[in-house]
């Protein structure tokens, strides 16, 4: 009997063992952790925040287009705007342009946000980006002609920056804007639509921007930029990141990638980041929130506590005022960060 | 008075005869090795807890206990068992099953437990009492985030009350705890995210035994 049994320690001990190697879980940060951080879906689907205004916050939703919230009532008052397709704020306004199907151009309208009244625009144009909160626009305003105003005026007035060979009507550029005045346009090439052209537009001079050391430069549209004093970086649709400075926009160097960045489509659209403190924060793929230091283009994973908040979380946009961030995410109504103590809270 | 004592007397006598009657020992259904089970089983799941050890307390609370701390919803569970007797009391087999429940911002956990169970059965005949454990593994996905899954150990303990309203068909009503853990290992950096997680299905069961 005690034979028998000696025979039988060795299976158990290994049976036991390979049950306890099979029940690692290695490859996430823990499904029943983040069951434990999960928080209630708010029914206006993802939150694209344009401005705050009185304390208000004014959007674009996925599921209820333009809508303001109050975080003290935590109410949700509709905009009436149908068919809402590219929307700016004019630091005083809501202008926004409805769909419209090539080559046909948009109606915009303003919507005044103190006495909630809409008024069209005397003149349409085709409407090709928006910067949801630096009061930008991008036009094509003739063939393979592209150019970027402010949405202020109607009539229009004069472009910002003026593209008239640079891109192709079947593959508009995009607009990624880092405020009202300091810019980048991104699309595909004219003379090779396999590669892209970059323009960055600050105070009224557009260049160039490219690398003369890494041609990888040209094989992906940019999606995010940041400048600090005369440094910029800007990161592709792959999440690598490039750094130059102002005064060298030939000289594009990799510095790093960001780790986990998603595959989009289309992926030219801008990627949601925010500046703050000398640093472009964003969150990639698996939730996980990262910091690129605009002087050096280092990267480094975010450690405090809002990270941790947001990692059952998907964010759509920030609306960075001063030190807080509001948090605009995708099914989960709206948060802010708290700079100063790394914090963040649902509102 | 001799006449009201006959009548007292039958009317003590008469009920005993009935009594008598009604105390022959029916036969009670007998279980030997080689009989079966065949199992059903279907019900809600009340999520119960999480037992997080290593978790630092700035980091959250170590224990969760029910829906509302543990940010899930009451969800469901199905299996299919099949047993077989070793003796009278005791019958081993395996059950495949299927739970599934909501988190609170409706992603959706799933798990998909196999596992030998053994099932000890006290109290026989009309009324049973099963009393079963079981050990195995359990496929967990989650569609929030990246949808992560991993393969688990899986420990259950049961307990539930049986009415066999024919010889061979009986349905129980029962409840039990199903142990889930995830573990990580100490170089890991969420190695203080292992968690030991615990599910309570209550099922309506519906069997089919035979000899």
């Amino acid at each position: 009997m005690k034979r028998n049994f000696n025979h039988m320690v060795i299976p158990v001990m290994l049976i036991l063992a390979t049950l306890l190697a099979v029940g690692c879980n290695t490859e996430n940060e823990g499904i029943f952790m983040r069951i434990s951080e999960s928080v209630e879906k708010v029914d206006v689907g993802s939150i694209h925040l344009i401005s705050r205004a009185s304390g208000n916050l004014f959007s674009y939703t996925s599921k209820a287009s333009l809508q303001v919230y109050d975080p003290t009532t935590k109410n949700w008052e509709s905009i009436p705007a149908a068919g809402v397709r590219h929307f700016t704020f004019d630091g005083t306004d809501i202008v926004y342009a409805t769909e419209a199907t090539y080559p046909d151009d948009n109606t915009l309208y303003t919507y005044d946000i103190g006495t909630k009244t809409h008024t069209t625009w005397t003149a349409e144009h085709a409407v090709k980006a928006m910067s949801p909160q630096f009061n930008l626009m991008l036009l094509r305003d003739g063939v393979d002609n592209f150019s970027v105003y402010s949405a202020d005026a109607d009539p229009l007035g004069s472009s910002k920056a003026s593209f008239t060979t640079q891109f192709v009507d079947e593959f508009p550029p995009n607009l990624i804007a880092f405020d009202d005045t300091t810019f980048l346009v991104s699309g595909n090439s004219a003379s090779d639509t396999t590669k892209f052209s970059h323009y960055y537009v600050s105070g009224g001079a557009t260049d160039p921007m490219t690398s003369t050391t890494d041609a990888t430069f040209d094989d992906n549209p940019l999606v995010a930029m940041a400048v600090a004093g005369t440094d910029i970086i800007v990161i592709d649709s792959l999440g690598k990141v490039w750094k130059a400075t102002t005064g060298t926009f030939s000289a594009f160097t990799s510095t790093s990638s960001i780790t986990g960045f998603p595959e989009r489509n289309p992926k030219n659209l801008p990627y949601p980041v925010f500046y703050h403190g000398g640093s472009l924060y964003l969150q990639n793929g698996d939730n996980d929130f990262y910091a690129v230091d605009v002087t050096s283009g280092a990267v480094s994973e975010v450690t405090l506590d809002f990270a941790d908040t947001f990692s059952n979380i998907k964010i759509k946009s920030y609306l960075v005022v001063l030190d807080t961030v509001y948090v605009g995410t995708m099914e989960n109504g709206i948060y802010t960060i708290n700079m100063l103590d790394g914090t963040a809270t649902d509102i | 008075m001799k006449k009201v004592l006959i009548v007292l007397l039958l009317c003590a006598v008469i009920p005993m005869m009935l009594f008598a009657e009604a105390d022959t020992p029916v036969k009670v259904r007998e279980y030997e090795m080689g009989n079966q089970m065949f199992t059903f089983r279907a019900g809600p799941v009340i999520p119960a807890f999480f037992f997080r050890p290593f978790l630092s307390s700035s980091d959250g609370e170590k224990f969760l206990a029910f829906p509302d701390a543990m940010h899930m919803k009451v969800g469901g569970y199905g299996s299919i068992r099949y047993q077989g007797f070793l003796n009278s009391t005791m019958a081993l087999g395996g059950e495949l099953g299927y739970l599934f429940a909501y988190d609170k911002g409706d992603e959706l956990f799933t798990s998909v437990p196999f596992q030998a169970k053994l099932t000890y059965i006290p109290l026989q005949g009309t009324i049973e009492i099963p009393l079963s454990v079981g050990l195995g593994f359990a496929y967990n996905s989650y569609s929030g985030g990246e949808a992560p899954s991993f393969l688990s150990l899986l420990a259950t303990l049961e307990a539930g009350v049986s009415w066999y309203f024919r010889d061979d068909w009986g349905i129980t009503l029962g409840t039990g705890l199903q142990l889930i853990p995830e573990i990580y290992g100490s170089n890991h950096p969420y190695s203080d995210h292992t968690t030991l997680a615990g599910f309570m299905p209550i099922t309506l069961s519906v069997t089919y035994r035979n000899n």
